[in-house]
């Protein structure tokens, strides 16, 4: 891509909220920025307002309050076809009267650029999108894989100043979604194109955004970095959405060298904010507890899951369940006592 | 802005509608109130207490029952019969026996004459074999008992066909598997399942038949059914107060049994 | 008890078949005989009946056909632009105006054609109001047809889609949504030229000696004239009807066509 002509754009969502005809509330009031360049994923369980406030970005949906800017316009009162968008559909929408090349043509069409400059372009995408073969069929005549890559290279090919993606890889299976995750999230690293991206998967989340926006119930939870979501989850909502996690119950009590979080099986230095003795909710990733030899805690395994790359392993200490990742060569079974160890700085409190 | 848009290009045709369909409604209720300018429900009155009336009413209501209930068991023979074998050229059979849809009733009433008239096949036929004519039933109400089957069948057997084609065999499999011989399959599990198809056809079959007016017409134009009836008033009496309401009853029959046949079903599938 | 069963079955597909197409049969057959009769061909074979269907009323197959094609036209462009805005149209009041619109399939035509009569006299001797009853009994197809074809496919998302392209509404109705409807819009057409041609009731109300269609000229070729002449006439609707009506099974549409029209 020629990436001098694409001038990426911030946005800026101000105090908008949605209430449908019926009265259900899909948003409340949202503030929200997404830098110039921004890969931001929007990320949470169905009917949490993400895809809404994407809609209404695009302006396929009206804001009940509130405006919206793209870079320092507002288009709160535009229609789609005026705000310079790309959109990506969840079910592709791509033409069904229409081959490969006139999907992607269309948009270029509507903007009276020149008949070389258009062709050009279309070279270019086809090759970007490794279309070329493809050029002549129609829809139905391929996979929901080469749907998408056209359904992408139709939107790129008008040059929008923000794109905008709307589960774009949920229609696919398994194992092609993983490998269009990583091709989107080279693309995106390659295009430094404003992007606003909605999905309920994790995992696809982590692997394309520069930010994450957890949402639930129509309200943001958390905005940050895949890291700082999945390290520091500010709620129990977003510990329990955003990958594996144990909830454990445990008690606050005071000590000599400072506050100690019981757990009831193993104590630890408290590390939270400073509080009172109390009953509360820590949360502990699979993968943070660990097989030891003599420190620890001793553990009873009720279950093995072999996973593959790991097994998943269930145990049970001092009437709390625990879920572990073990490495796929290790000798566990059901019925075994086992000693395992926690870190202190890897007790999530939310 | 988005709103005002649609209604820039559905409001002339709603303009239209109301101007030409929904006014005019209106007109023919008003009409049927009236008697030489006064307001009454004289006209409707007269429906009810005239003997001639009276027996039309009765005549279109009973008619059209028989002919629906006659129709619906003809054309669930052979759509089932239809939807259950193939064979060559079923297609084109197929095709031409659904082919009557497209008739209007004056042709329906000649096909019955061409089969029943005065010089019809059968009627010919019975004189060749016995040399006396018999079967010269088209001008009677047996006459346009069949043509009312003639072009009810077609109709109900189009709806039937699809819904018995569409539905799931296994289910007429498994009742086979437990036990059921094929009667018993289509008449505990098919036919429960397909009732509402049943319904919908039959209140169409109905309300064709209450206002069917050509096919009667080109049989007798004097019979003794509504449709008949209220043209005779508007044409040879000149009695357009008449003919209006008979006209609204009509239309209340009909739009009665569409409605209430969808609120039957409608509440059939939420329970 | 079972054979028994299936022979009923047999017997009664055999007599209904015989009933619908056994007339049809002797119709064609008939109009080329020149004496109708017992030994039906004992006279010779002949097409003069054609000759004088066509002398006495072949302006009416002319008019009809006229009379058709307007009704074609109109409810193409209306039907067309009401399906597509109502299908585009959220509010709670769609479904109560679409029935509405729908509403001249469920009254019958005499009723429309007395009521049509009463209100507007003076349109009766143009032909203009017989123009008027057949728009609006077969709007109700076209509109249904288009509105059903929308609903079944995601046509919405392919319009925002067009949208976010940059399309504005005009440019994505001829360029995305016509493309794809263009098969129902045909459907429609067809069954509306179909119901136009085959009217018999609300014309019978409404025409002048000026306009008399191919049913009213066969009805009066029926009850005044010859059976040989009213065969050949019958045939002669009967050629124009049969291609539309294979169309429509072709277009798989002809079970959506059954449930309107009166007789």
């Amino acid at each position: 891509m020629e990436e001098s002509t694409v001038q990426s754009m911030e946005i800026a969502i101000r105090g908008v909220s949605k209430t449908f005809q019926d009265g259900t509330t899909a948003l409340q009031p949202i503030d929200l920025q997404v830098a110039a360049g921004e890969v931001l994923v929007l990320l949470g369980p169905s009917g949490c307002g993400k895809s809404t406030l994407l809609r209404m970005i695009a302006g396929l949906e009206q804001p009940t309050a509130g405006r919206i800017l793209i870079g320092d316009r507002d288009v709160t009162q535009l229609p789609p076809e005026k705000r310079g968008i790309g959109f990506v559909f969840q079910q592709y929408a791509l033409f069904p009267t229409m081959t490969v090349e006139e999907n992607i043509m269309f948009g270029m069409k509507l903007r009276k650029i020149g008949k070389q400059e258009q062709k050009a372009k279309l070279e270019e995408l086809l090759a970007l999108m490794n279309l070329t073969e493809l050029r002549k069929r129609l829809p139905i005549q391929l996979s929901g894989g080469q749907q998408q890559r056209v359904a992408i290279a139709r939107v790129l090919a008008t040059d929008p100043m923000i794109l905008l993606m709307d589960e774009p890889l949920t229609a696919l299976d398994a194992k092609l979604k993983e490998h269009l995750r990583l091709e989107l999230a080279q693309l995106f690293r390659k295009l430094h194109i404003t992007t606003v991206y909605v999905t309920h998967d994790q995992t696809e989340a982590m692997a394309i955004a520069d930010r994450i926006v957890v949402m639930n119930k129509g309200v943001i939870e958390q905005s940050g970095t895949p890291k700082e979501i999945y390290l520091k989850p500010k709620s129990s909502f977003v510990a329990q959405f955003v990958g594996q996690v144990n909830r454990l119950r445990a008690k606050v009590k005071t000590a000599e060298r400072g506050n100690v979080l019981d757990l009831g099986f193993y104590q630890l230095p408290y590390k939270g904010e400073s509080r009172a003795v109390a009953d509360i909710d820590v949360f502990l990733r699979p993968e943070d507890v660990y097989l030891t030899q003599e420190a620890g805690f001793s553990a009873r395994v009720q279950d093995v899951i072999f996973l593959g790359d790991h097994y998943r392993v269930i145990a049970e200490s001092g009437g709390q369940k625990l879920v572990i990742d073990v490495g796929n060569d290790t000798l566990i079974h059901e019925g075994d006592q086992v000693q395992l160890e926690i870190r202190e700085d890897k007790i999530i409190y939310a | 802005m988005k709103r005002m848009g649609v209604a820039v290009f559905v409001l002339p045709i709603f303009l239209l509608f109301a101007f030409f369909f929904l006014y005019p409604l209106i007109v023919l209720v008003v009409a049927s109130f009236q008697r030489g300018g006064e307001l009454t429900a004289g006209n409707y009155a007269q429906i009810i207490t005239n003997p001639q009336y009276l027996h039309s009413l009765w005549n279109s209501l009973w008619l059209s029952l028989s002919v629906t209930l006659v129709a619906l068991v003809l054309s669930a023979v052979l759509a089932f019969f239809l939807a259950r074998h193939s064979f060559p050229g079923k297609t084109l059979y197929f095709t031409l026996l659904t082919f009557p849809i497209s008739f209007p009733g004056v042709v329906v009433g000649f096909m019955i004459i061409i089969l029943f008239g005065s010089t019809g096949i059968l009627p010919m036929l019975s004189e060749l074999l016995t040399g006396e004519k018999k079967l010269v039933f088209a001008y009677t109400i047996a006459g346009i008992f069949l043509a009312y089957l003639y072009f009810e069948i077609p109709r109900i057997v189009m709806t039937l066909y699809g819904a018995i084609k569409d539905f799931d065999q296994t289910l007429e499999e498994a009742a086979r598997t437990i036990g059921a011989t094929p009667w018993q399959a289509i008449r505990y599990v098919v036919l429960p399942t397909l009732y509402p198809i049943f319904l919908s056809a039959g209140a169409l079959a109905f309300s064709t038949s209450m206002s069917a007016f050509g096919t009667a017409f080109t049989l007798a134009n004097d019979f003794d059914i509504l449709p008949i009836l209220m043209y005779n008033e508007f044409t040879l009496n000149f009695n357009i107060e008449v003919a209006s309401a008979i006209a609204v009853v009509i239309g209340l029959v009909c739009v009665g049994i569409n409605l209430g046949y969808r609120v039957l079903v409608e509440k059939e599938g939420r329970s | 008890m079972q054979t028994a069963g299936k022979a009923l079955v047999y017997v009664l597909v055999f007599l209904i078949s015989a009933l619908i197409l056994s007339p049809l049969l002797f119709t064609v057959a008939g109009s080329f005989a020149v004496y109708w009769g017992a030994d039906m061909y004992s006279a010779g074979v002949t097409l003069s009946w054609y000759a004088k269907v066509f002398e006495k009323f072949g302006h009416t197959i002319g008019f009809t056909l006229v009379l058709a094609f307007c009704t074609v036209l109109v409810n193409t462009v209306l039907g067309t632009m009401a399906g597509y805005w109502f299908y585009r149209w959220k509010s709670r009041w769609v479904f109560v105006l679409e029935e509405l619109l729908s509403l001249p399939i469920a009254v019958p035509g005499i009723a429309i054609a007395l009521a049509l009569i009463q209100t507007y006299p003076a349109m009766r001797a143009s032909g203009a109001l017989m123009l008027v009853g057949h728009v609006i009994i077969t709007f109700p197809l076209m509109f249904r047809t288009v509105l059903g074809t929308l609903r079944t496919k995601d046509f919405r998302t392919l319009d925002e889609c067009a949208a976010t392209l940059g399309a504005g509404p005009m440019y994505r109705f001829f360029h995305v949504i016509f493309p794809s409807i263009r098969g129902a819009i045909l459907s429609g057409a067809v069954m509306v030229f179909m119901l136009s041609l085959g009217e018999f009731n609300m014309n019978f109300f409404l025409y002048t000696p000026l306009t008399v269609t191919l049913p009213i000229g066969l009805y009066e070729a029926y009850s005044t004239l010859r059976i040989e002449l009213g065969s050949a006439y019958t045939t002669l609707f009967l050629a124009m009807a049969i291609p539309l009506m294979y169309l429509l099974h072709r277009l798989n549409q002809s079970s959506a066509f059954s449930r309107n029209g009166g007789v």
